[in-house]
């Protein structure tokens, strides 16, 4: 009876062990080892990704840019007319005939 | 009857020679007889005169509050305020002054009159100098936007050919504005050229600055009119 229910647990622990890394399963042991964590170092990168370049950050990027362009537009309208108004020509008035 | 000598009879008669005395042998030191002072009401030129300075005075005031409005990125603004509101100190005083002035006349009112035009020019220079002043400070503020844009896309063009043209094509458009604008707080030459102009009788040598500084002005526009073209060309590249 001893000897049956040694080979039921064997065969537990061979189905256990299958396709599992667990601690212990290639010394045969019949009792169950806790498994140990994996080491999780992770080596850190050669270089740093920019968070820019990623495509969430590359569209807000796009979007202020192209914010900031379309305010441009209204100041180079207002730019031009205070240039035209830099015109002695078109202000001078009666000044610019005077004796 | 008294009987007069002879002898007392010259002297009456030279006694009353004395007594006359024409008025034209009066010395030379007595104050002549006061000659009428007229002043000419000349109503209708001291209005036109008062309405003349009364236009200006309002006009720059205004032209005051288009550089407050402003951020003044090259340091032209303050200065050039200060410049006009002595101006209109100046016209207001001469206002009153020919209000005040007894002119005996015309000649006198209409020469004092001319002083608002030759001696503030507020038409022919303060108002063609502060829009000058004015399109610079806008042109920088454009500047400065469009170059922000340029920064915050120069990290994502990337390996985006037609990105990377198009952006340089944007910074060299920016080179080329910044060489007739000149690059904030420092004036291209020609913009503060403007600056220092005065009024004058011949407003020839006034002329040719604020000629020269509205064609760099232009120029400066132009260029950044491409640069924003180029900023949204790429804009349009990395979009797809």
């Amino acid at each position: 009876m001893r000897g049956s229910r040694t080979r039921l647990i064997a065969g537990l622990g061979a189905l256990l062990c299958t396709g599992a890394l667990v601690a212990g399963c290639g010394s045969g042991s019949t009792h169950a080892t806790p498994p140990t964590a994996a080491p999780t170092h992770v080596s850190a990168p050669t270089s740093t990704p920019a968070p820019s370049t990623t495509p969430s950050t590359t569209d807000a990027a796009v979007s202020a840019a192209a914010q900031e362009l379309g305010g441009a537009g209204a100041s180079l309208d207002d730019a031009g007319k205070a240039i035209d108004q830099s015109d002695e020509n078109a202000t001078k008035g009666e000044e610019g005939s005077a004796p | 009857m008294i009987r007069m000598g002879r002898a007392s009879t010259a002297a009456v008669v030279a006694v009353a020679a004395l007594a006359v005395v024409p008025a034209a042998a009066a010395p030379a030191s007595a104050t002549p007889a006061p000659q009428a002072t007229t002043c000419r009401p000349l109503t209708d030129a001291k209005a036109k005169a008062h309405a003349a300075a009364t236009k200006r005075e309002a006009t720059l005031d205004q032209l005051v509050g288009v550089l407050h409005a402003r951020q003044d990125p090259f340091g032209l603004n303050g200065p050039q305020a200060t410049t006009l509101q002595n101006a209109k100190a100046g016209i207001t005083a001469l206002d009153q002054q020919i209000q005040s002035t007894c002119y005996t006349a015309a000649a006198d009112l209409a020469a004092d009159a001319a002083k608002l035009l030759d001696d503030y020019r507020v038409y022919w220079l303060r108002v063609p100098q502060t829009h000058a002043i004015e399109a610079a400070d806008r042109l920088a503020e454009v500047r400065a936007k469009l170059g922000d844009a340029a920064a915050k896309l120069a990290p994502h063009v990337g390996s985006n050919a037609k990105a990377a043209t198009d952006l340089q094509a944007m910074n060299a458009s920016l080179a080329a504005a910044d060489a007739m604008l000149g690059t904030a707080p420092t004036p291209a030459p020609a913009v503060a050229a403007v600056t220092t102009l005065q009024p004058a009788h011949d407003m020839t040598a006034d002329d040719n600055v604020l000629n020269a500084a509205r064609a760099d002005l232009q120029a400066a526009r132009a260029a950044l009119v491409d640069a924003r073209n180029h900023g949204l060309a790429t804009v349009a590249d990395l979009r797809g």
